[in-house]
C-alpha cells in the first residue's frame, strides 16, 4: 500500500482516496461475500465500509496499517448488516453461482452444501474469524490485532467455527454452535 | 472426514469459491457518495495522550496524584446526576445567583462521578451510533471497558484548560488547549493545535458552573463525546 496516497487521502484528496479504494476494495468485498454469504449485503457492507473509513481517514494515526485498519472497518460493516438483516438467516439461499459449473465428486458438493448451511449457523463474529484466519491467511495473532480483540477470544471463535462445521458436516445437518448462536 | 484439519482443508477450499471481484457498481456507488462527504476532523480534543514522552508521563502521574488527594475527598460526596439525564441546572441552587463567567476561579473543577455500566447502557442506546463508533467510544475514547468508574474534569488556570478522565481513580485520559470568555455566558474551548474550537454557554453559580455546547457537533460520535465530557456541572475541588 502507496503510503503517500494514504497520507494525501488523511489530508481529503479525494482522488487519492479513490485509487486506495481500487486497491482494496476486490480484497474487501471478498472477506465480506465470505462472511455474509449474500453479495447484496456485501456490497452494502463495501460501500458502509468505504464511506466510513473516508470520514475516519484523519484519525488513522499508522499509514502503514491502513490495510489492517480498513478491513477492520470492513468487519464491523459486516456486524452492522447482519444485525440489521437477522431473518435472512434462517431463509434458504442458493449456494454460490460459481458452484453450479463445478464438476466435483456429488460428495463434495454434498461437503460444501452442508458447509454452508453450517456456516449461516455460526455467529458473525465466529465467520469473522474464520475468513480471516482460513480465507486471508492471516495468523492468528494478527486477527487478533486487526478486530481489536485478545487472542484467546480469537482462538476460542475458531474453535467453536471449526467444530460447528465438523458435527455440521458428519452428521449432514447444520448444528447450532454451543458458544453462542445468533439469535 | 473427521478432524479438525480435514474439516479445515475442506472449508478453505469452500471459501475459495464465490466472488473475488467488488462490483464495478458498488465501487461507484461509495466513490459517488464519498465526493458528497466530508471526512471528520480528528478530535479537536484527543481525550486520550497515546504518545507520551517520558517527562510529559511523569508530569502527568503527579497532575493524578494531585486530583487524587484534592478531588478524591470531594468525589467522595455520593453524585446526585444520573448519567444520561439533563446536567442539572447552576440556577436550581436556591441560595445563588448566576456570576459572570469571568468571575470563575482557577483550580480543578470536577464533574460528577458515574457507573461505566450506565454509560454503556447510553451508549448502546444511541442509535446514532454505528457498532463501531460505540467500539471506538468504549474501548479508546473513554477507555471503560471492564472498568467501573467515571469521572470527568476540567483544570481551568490562566486561560490554559486541561481536561481529563477519572476512570477507576486514575485519570488516563486528556486533552488541553486555550479557553476565553466572548461574554459572560459564553466560553470557547480550543484545543492546542486546532484551528476552531468548541463553544459553550456557560452558567456559573457559586463554585461551580454548568456548561452546554452550542457549537453543533459533527457527527453522532463527537456529540456523545461532547455531551459526556462537558455538559455536566463542574464543582471547584478543594
Amino acid at each position: 500500500m502507496d503510503r503517500d496516497l494514504v497520507e494525501r487521502a488523511r489530508k481529503g484528496d479525494r482522488a487519492a482516496f479513490a485509487v486506495l479504494v481500487h486497491q482494496v476494495s476486490d480484497s474487501l468485498y471478498s472477506v465480506a461475500y465470505r462472511i455474509l454469504r449474500d453479495t447484496g449485503l456485501a456490497e452494502d457492507a463495501l460501500q458502509n465500509a468505504l464511506v466510513l473509513a473516508w470520514r475516519r481517514l484523519p484519525k488513522l494515526r499508522d499509514l502503514d496499517r491502513f490495510e489492517a485498519w480498513i478491513h477492520r472497518i470492513l468487519v464491523h460493516a459486516c456486524y452492522d448488516e447482519s444485525q440489521r438483516t437477522r431473518s435472512w438467516r434462517g431463509s434458504v439461499v442458493a449456494l454460490p453461482i460459481e458452484l453450479a459449473g463445478v464438476t466435483d465428486e456429488t460428495s463434495q458438493v454434498a461437503d460444501r452444501d452442508e458447509l454452508e448451511r453450517a456456516f449461516r449457523w455460526l455467529t458473525i463474529e465466529q465467520r469473522a474469524v474464520f475468513v480471516l484466519h482460513h480465507y486471508l491467511g492471516l495468523p492468528l495473532v494478527e486477527v487478533a490485532e486487526l478486530l481489536g480483540i485478545p487472542a484467546g477470544t480469537v482462538r476460542s471463535r475458531l474453535h467453536y467455527a471449526t467444530r460447528s462445521l465438523r458435527v455440521a458436516i458428519e452428521t449432514g445437518a447444520a448444528i447450532p454452535a454451543s458458544e453462542g448462536r445468533l439469535a | 472426514m473427521s478432524d479438525d484439519r480435514s474439516i479445515e482443508r475442506t472449508a478453505r477450499a469452500w471459501l475459495e469459491l464465490g466472488p473475488t471481484q467488488a462490483p464495478d457498481h458498488a465501487v461507484e456507488a461509495a466513490l459517488r457518495t464519498i465526493d458528497t462527504t466530508s471526512q471528520e476532523r480528528d478530535l479537536r480534543i484527543p481525550w486520550r495522550l497515546p504518545t507520551m514522552n517520558p517527562v510529559a508521563r511523569t508530569a502527568i502521574l503527579a497532575s493524578v496524584v494531585i486530583v487524587a488527594v484534592v478531588g478524591g475527598i470531594y468525589l467522595l460526596r455520593p453524585a446526585t446526576q444520573s448519567f444520561g439525564g439533563p446536567p442539572p441546572t447552576a440556577t436550581a441552587a436556591p441560595t445563588s445567583t448566576p456570576l459572570p463567567a469571568s468571575a470563575l476561579q482557577a483550580g480543578t473543577y470536577v464533574g460528577p462521578t458515574f457507573q461505566v455500566t450506565d454509560i454503556i447502557a447510553s451508549i448502546n442506546a444511541d442509535t446514532d451510533l454505528t457498532s463501531l463508533e460505540r467500539t471506538t467510544l468504549i474501548d479508546e475514547l473513554f477507555g471503560i471497558k471492564d472498568k467501573k468508574t467515571w469521572s470527568a474534569s476540567i483544570v481551568l488556570r490562566g486561560g490554559q484548560y486541561t481536561q481529563r478522565q477519572t476512570v477507576d481513580g486514575i485519570t488516563v485520559i486528556g486533552s488541553a488547549g486555550r479557553y476565553t470568555f466572548p461574554d459572560d455566558q459564553t466560553i470557547d474551548l480550543v484545543e492546542t493545535g486546532a484551528q476552531s474550537g468548541t463553544r459553550f454557554a456557560i452558567s456559573v453559580v457559586g463554585d461551580s458552573f454548568t456548561l452546554r455546547s452550542l457549537t453543533p457537533p459533527p457527527t453522532a460520535l463527537d456529540a456523545f463525546v461532547v455531551r459526556t465530557l462537558f455538559e455536566a456541572t463542574f464543582t471547584l475541588a478543594r
